[in-house]
C-alpha cells in the first residue's frame, strides 16, 4: 500500500513537472520554427536591399550589380560576363577585403574592406571606376569614439579619396588618428584589390 | 502573502494596476530592475524607444500566456517553464525586429536576446501573472512596459541631447555648442542615470511615497543576498 | 598566446564586461557592498560563466549550425545555463559543502545574470574559436571580479561620507561607476600596440 502510494508521489513531484516541462519546450520550439519560416525571408530580403543601396550610394548609375568574389564562399568565384565576355576565374581575394561586387552595366565595382580602428572594426565600401580611380567612400559599421573618431565617418573626410587611386595624399584626422588610419588603410586594400582586378585577376 | 493578495485583488482596479508600472513602481527608476539595457542601449532617444517597445511586447504576450496557463504549470519546473515561454516571445520579437527595423536591431545588438534575462519580465511573471487574471496580468505588462519605455526614452532623450545635440537625430543645440560625446560612453550612461534616480528619490520623498518592495525585489532570485533593499528601507527611515 | 594575452588584456580591461559593456550591473549594484560577498559572487559568475561556454559552443556549432538552427541560439542557450545552474549547486551540494555554503546563495541569481547569456552570446558573434571563448570567459569572470572588488572598496569609503540624501544608496555607486569606468576608458587604443 505504501509502494504504490510513494510511486504515485514520486510521479506526481518529479515525472509529471518534467514532462509538462518538456512538452513546453516543443510547443515553444515549434512555434518558433513556423515563424521563422515565415520572417527569414523577410529577413533576408530588407538585409539586401540595405545592401544594394549602400551600393548604389557609391557607384550610382549601375544599373545594379553581381557578386564576383565574396569572403565567405572560398575565395573564387568563377565569373564569367556574358556581354564582355570578361572571365575573372581567378580572382584571389584578399586578406581584409570582404566582398567585390561588379556593375552590371561595367561601368565599376563595389568593395567592401575592414580594418581594425580604435574601438573595434571598422567596415569600409568603396566604389571604383572601371579604371581603379574611387568614386565614392561610405563607411557602414564603425565602433568608434563619438565625437572624435566618428569623424572620420564623415563625409568631409570621405570626400578627400574621390578621384583619387591612392591613399597617400589623404592625411589623418588630428585627434582621431587611430580612426582615420584605418578607414585609409582599409581603403588601400580596396584599392590593392582593384588593381590585381585590373591586370586580369591574379 | 496570499490573503494581502485577495485583499488587494479588491481594491486594485485596472486602472491602478497600469498606472502602478508607469509611475510608483517604475521598474526602473524605482524597482531599479533592468538596469543593463537601461545603461547600455539609451545611447540616443531611438534606442530607448525601440528597446522599450521590444521589452513591452515581450512583457505583455508572456504575462498573458503565462496567466493563461499559470494552473497548468507545475510549481516545480516554473523557473524553467517561464523562461522557456520568455525566451520564444523573444526570439519572436527578434525576427520582426530584424525584418522590419534593421537599423535598430544593430544598434541593439545582443541587448535584444538579453531581453529573456530581464529580471522585469521573469519577476512579473513570477509575481503577478503567475497569481492574476489574464486581463490583469495583461494591464500589469502594458503598464510595466510603459513605464520602463518611458524611463527609457527620458534618460536616452537627456543622452542624446548631451551627447550629440540632438533629439531623435534632429540637430537642437549640436550647431550651437559643441556636444559633450561623454555623455554617449559608459561613464556617460551611468551618471544620467544616477542622477535620475536621485531625482527620482527626491520628487518621492517630497510626495512621501515609499516604494513597495515586495513586488518588484522578490520576483528577482537574488533578494536574499540583495542590499539595495536594506538600503531603500534606510532611506525611508530617513 | 599573444591573442590568448590580448583577449584577456582587451575582456579585462579595456573592454571590462560591468564598466563598458554593461553585462552583470543587477549583482553589480545589488552584491558589490561587502568583500566578501563581491568576491564570493564573482567567483561564482566566473566558473559558470566558463562551463556555460564549455557547453553551449558545441552545441551551437555541432547542433545549431548543422541543422540551420542558428535562430534557436538564445532560447537553447538560456536553457542551457539555467540547467547547468541547478546541476552545480545540486553537484556542490553533494561533493563540495564548504563551497556550496559560501557560493550557494548566489548560483539562482545567476541564471538571470546577463552577464553570462551574455558571454556566451558574444562568444558565438565574435566569432572565436573553442579555446579563445573560454579564455574570453575566463577573462570576463576575471574583470567582473576586479570591477566588484574596487566596488566594494569604494562603496565602503563612501558609506560614511556625507552625501545628499537623494543621493544616496544607488546614486552615488552610479556616479562613483562613471568615474571608475571613465579612468578605465584611458585604457583604450593600449592593447593594439602592446604584444606586438
Amino acid at each position: 500500500m505504501n509502494n504504490s502510494k510513494d510511486k504515485y508521489v514520486i510521479i506526481k513531484e518529479y515525472v509529471m513537472p518534467t514532462i509538462v516541462l518538456v512538452l513546453i519546450c516543443f510547443v515553444v520550439t515549434f512555434s518558433l520554427v513556423t515563424t521563422y519560416k515565415v520572417t527569414a525571408p523577410i529577413i533576408k530580403a530588407t538585409a539586401e536591399k540595405s545592401a544594394e543601396m549602400a551600393r548604389d550610394q557609391v557607384l550610382s548609375g549601375s544599373g545594379g550589380f553581381k557578386l564576383i568574389a565574396s569572403r565567405e564562399q572560398a575565395s573564387v568565384i568563377p565569373y564569367e560576363d556574358n556581354q564582355t565576355g570578361d572571365k575573372l576565374e581567378n580572382i584571389n581575394i584578399k586578406s581584409n577585403i570582404i566582398d567585390i561586387y561588379k556593375a552590371n552595366n561595367g561601368i565599376g565595382y563595389v568593395i567592401t574592406s575592414v580594418d581594425q580602428g580604435y574601438g573595434g572594426e571598422i567596415k569600409v565600401i568603396t566604389g571604383f571606376s572601371k579604371n581603379g580611380l574611387i568614386q565614392n567612400v561610405m563607411l557602414l559599421e564603425q565602433k568608434e569614439t563619438p565625437g572624435l573618431g566618428t569623424k572620420a565617418a564623415k563625409k568631409d573626410f570621405t570626400d578627400k579619396f574621390i578621384g583619387q587611386d591612392n591613399v597617400e595624399s589623404v592625411d589623418t584626422i588630428s585627434g582621431a588618428t587611430i580612426s582615420s588610419s584605418a578607414v585609409k588603410r582599409a581603403i588601400a586594400a580596396a584599392l590593392d584589390q582593384m588593381s590585381s582586378i585590373k591586370e586580369g585577376g591574379l | 502573502m496570499d490573503q494581502l493578495d485577495t485583499k488587494r485583488k479588491d481594491k486594485i482596479g485596472l486602472k491602478s494596476i497600469f498606472m502602478n508600472g508607469i509611475i510608483k513602481e517604475n521598474p526602473v527608476l524605482v524597482l531599479l530592475l533592468g538596469t543593463c539595457p537601461t545603461l547600455a542601449v539609451t545611447t540616443s532617444a531611438v534606442n530607448g524607444l525601440g528597446m522599450g517597445v521590444s521589452t513591452m511586447i515581450v512583457l505583455i504576450f508572456s504575462n498573458v500566456f503565462i496567466s493563461i496557463f499559470k494552473n497548468i504549470i507545475p510549481s516545480r519546473v516554473r523557473i524553467p517553464a517561464y523562461i522557456v515561454i520568455i525566451a520564444g516571445f523573444v526570439t519572436v520579437v527578434g525576427f520582426v525586429v530584424k525584418a522590419y527595423a534593421p537599423g535598430i536591431d544593430k544598434a541593439l545588438g545582443i541587448f535584444l536576446p538579453l531581453i529573456v534575462v530581464n529580471c522585469i519580465i521573469l519577476g512579473r511573471a513570477e509575481m503577478f501573472a503567475s497569481r492574476m487574471s489574464v486581463l490583469e496580468s495583461t494591464f500589469d505588462g502594458a503598464g510595466m512596459g510603459i513605464g520602463f519605455t518611458f524611463a527609457l526614452l527620458l534618460i536616452g532623450t537627456t543622452r542624446e541631447l548631451l551627447g550629440s545635440g540632438m533629439i531623435f537625430g534632429v540637430a537642437i543645440t549640436s550647431t550651437l555648442i559643441e556636444p559633450m560625446g561623454i555623455f554617449l560612453m559608459p561613464p556617460g550612461g551611468f551618471f544620467v542615470f544616477g542622477c535620475m534616480i536621485a531625482l527620482v528619490n527626491k520628487i518621492m520623498k517630497n510626495k512621501k511615497i515609499t516604494p513597495k518592495q515586495e513586488m518588484g525585489c522578490a520576483g528577482c532570485p537574488s533578494s536574499a543576498s540583495c542590499n539595495l533593499l536594506t538600503d531603500q528601507e534606510d532611506l525611508g527611515k530617513n | 598566446m599573444k591573442e590568448i594575452l590580448i583577449i584577456l588584456m582587451s575582456v579585462i580591461i579595456v573592454d571590462n564586461f560591468v564598466l563598458s559593456k554593461f553585462l552583470g550591473i543587477c549583482p553589480f549594484l545589488g552584491v558589490s557592498k561587502k568583500l566578501d560577498a563581491a568576491v564570493g559572487m564573482s567567483l561564482a559568475v566566473t566558473f559558470v560563466m566558463i562551463i556555460a561556454t564549455a557547453v553551449t559552443y558545441p552545441i551551437y556549432k555541432f547542433l545549431l549550425v548543422k541543422y540551420n538552427l542558428e535562430y534557436l541560439e538564445t532560447i537553447v542557450f538560456i536553457l542551457v545555463i539555467a540547467s547547468l545552474v541547478q546541476l552545480v549547486e545540486i553537484i556542490l551540494k553533494k561533493y563540495v559543502p564548504i563551497l556550496q555554503r559560501s557560493l550557494g546563495i548566489y548560483l539562482p541569481l545567476i541564471t538571470t545574470n546577463c552577464a553570462v547569456l551574455g558571454v556566451t552570446l558574444l562568444n558565438i558573434k565574435d566569432e572565436y574559436t573553442y579555446i579563445h571563448s573560454l579564455v574570453n570567459s575566463l577573462g570576463a569572470g576575471i574583470g567582473f571580479l576586479l570591477a566588484m572588488v574596487l566596488f566594494s572598496g569604494i562603496r565602503q569609503r563612501i558609506e560614511h561620507n556625507n552625501i545628499p540624501l537623494s543621493f544616496k544608496g544607488v546614486p552615488s555607486i552610479l556616479i562613483a561607476a562613471s568615474i571608475v569606468a571613465l579612468s578605465f576608458m584611458g585604457f583604450g587604443g593600449v592593447i593594439e600596440g602592446m604584444f606586438v
